[in-house]
């Protein structure tokens, strides 16, 4: 007998809440369900790489980022929301990639993601709240150019990162989102010299709670 | 058993994905919402039958039906809301084999609100000939609710929010068809008849 997915990830009775899963795999990124935002340019494709999925290239001009997100649709709810995704950061120096939700394409507003970036030791929770950015929590696994399964879990009163099922840390004092939000990922230069950056993800999946 | 045709749509995105085409009689609107849960919001056109539908057809005439599920052995499950409730409204999801989910000639099944005909939702099927009603006892609101069709031959099992409704026996669809959700009126009213869905998912049993 074929089963439902619904039958098998809501319980009897509940009305399925918004979700998204998406798994980078195919010729193109899925232009229908993802924007792209950039500052000087960049590219996106997948790779011709096995575990590949996505690979983001910033443009090689000073300060170049490269993001997809969903242009503002923000589905996601502040107040109980949970976003995984595995991806790394793929270029070794001068680095860094975020994942996660955001308010704004231009992670100006508000933001809860995990921050791999080559100018630090460990992997980062960072959050945002109007623009004002939090104190970046530390969490024990060092950055390093592997894939990791990334779980941010997010209430009215904390944000949670798990890396791997292993570690987590928590943020429950200041500058949490409190606006509606959309998943994005981000791949960027930190030092202003001039190259291009690759981050890669295979995987994301975002829902209410 | 080898796996059959399965079909899932989460609406979460930038916009419509480019294989679920909109059906449109006159002109209406329509967009990914930025609301959290608002997955997909369509708004029919201000005329009578104006109606709006997504659905599998690619050509938005009759000979551009792709229909790839047994609609007598199948299930559709959609998530969706009636965003509001102007008394000609109508609101499906099912699944049909043309690009209209309303019509009566279809062989169809659905879950429906159709506020003209009863304050109740609805499970509907057609036979190509005749397309029947049943009242579930929810009376029909603006918000989101599960709704389950499912086909099994000799009759279909409407489930709402996790709770079998009503059970149709009359009017059985019979042939190959396509998973759609509809907004549409009877006759015009103010500013259309707007519904939004954030998950449907179809397959074959």
């Amino acid at each position: 007998m074929t089963k439902s997915i619904y039958d098998q990830l809501n319980a009897s009775g509940t009305v399925a809440k918004q979700r998204v899963v998406e798994t980078f795999s195919g010729s193109i990124l899925d232009t229908d369900r993802w924007n792209t935002t950039f500052n000087g340019n960049g590219t996106t494709a997948m790779a011709d790489e096995v575990d590949g999925g996505l690979k983001l290239t910033s443009s090689d001009n000073a300060s170049g980022a490269y993001m997809i997100n969903f242009n503002d649709k923000r589905q996601y709810s502040n107040s109980g929301c949970e976003c995984i995704f595995v991806g790394k950061r793929t270029t070794t120096t001068n680095a860094q990639m975020l994942g996660g939700f955001s308010s704004s394409t231009a992670l100006t507003g508000d933001v809860i993601a995990v921050k791999d970036f080559t100018g630090n030791t460990y992997k980062q929770l960072v959050y945002a709240k109007n623009g004002s950015w939090g104190t970046a929590i530390n969490t024990t696994v060092a950055i390093d150019v592997n894939f990791h399964n990334h779980k941010i879990t997010l209430s009215s009163s904390s944000g949670t990162l798990s890396i791997d099922g292993l570690t987590a840390v928590t943020n429950s004092s200041d500058n949490l989102p409190d606006s509606a939000l959309q998943p994005f990922f981000y791949s960027g230069e930190t030092s202003g010299a001039s190259a291009s950056i690759i981050s890669q993800i295979r995987y994301m999946e975002c829902y209410n709670t | 058993m080898a796996y059959k045709q399965h079909f899932i749509e989460w609406f979460s995105g930038k916009q419509l994905p480019s294989y679920l085409v909109n059906t449109l009689s006159g002109s209406a609107s329509h967009g990914m919402s930025d609301e959290i849960d608002g997955g997909f919001k369509t708004t029919c056109p201000n005329s009578t039958h104006g109606g709006i539908e997504i659905n599998f057809n690619s050509t938005n005439t009759n000979t551009g039906n792709i229909r790839q599920y047994d609609l007598s052995s199948s299930t559709v499950i959609g998530v969706v809301k009636k965003t509001d409730l102007p008394t000609t409204g109508w609101l499906g999801v099912g699944c049909a084999d043309n690009r209209n989910l309303g019509t009566d000639a279809a062989n169809n099944y659905s879950c429906k609100y159709h506020q003209s005909a009863s304050a109740y939702v609805q499970g509907r099927s057609g036979d190509g000939t005749n397309t029947t009603d049943i009242s579930s006892t929810l009376t029909m609101d603006t918000n989101f609710h599960s709704y389950k069709s499912e086909s099994l031959g000799a009759k279909i099992l409407y489930t709402m929010d996790g709770s079998l409704q009503v059970t149709k026996t009359t009017n059985m669809p019979t042939g190959k068809g396509n998973p759609s959700m509809r907004v549409g009126m009877n006759t015009a009213h103010s500013g259309g008849s707007t519904a939004q869905i954030r998950y449907m998912e179809a397959y074959n049993t």
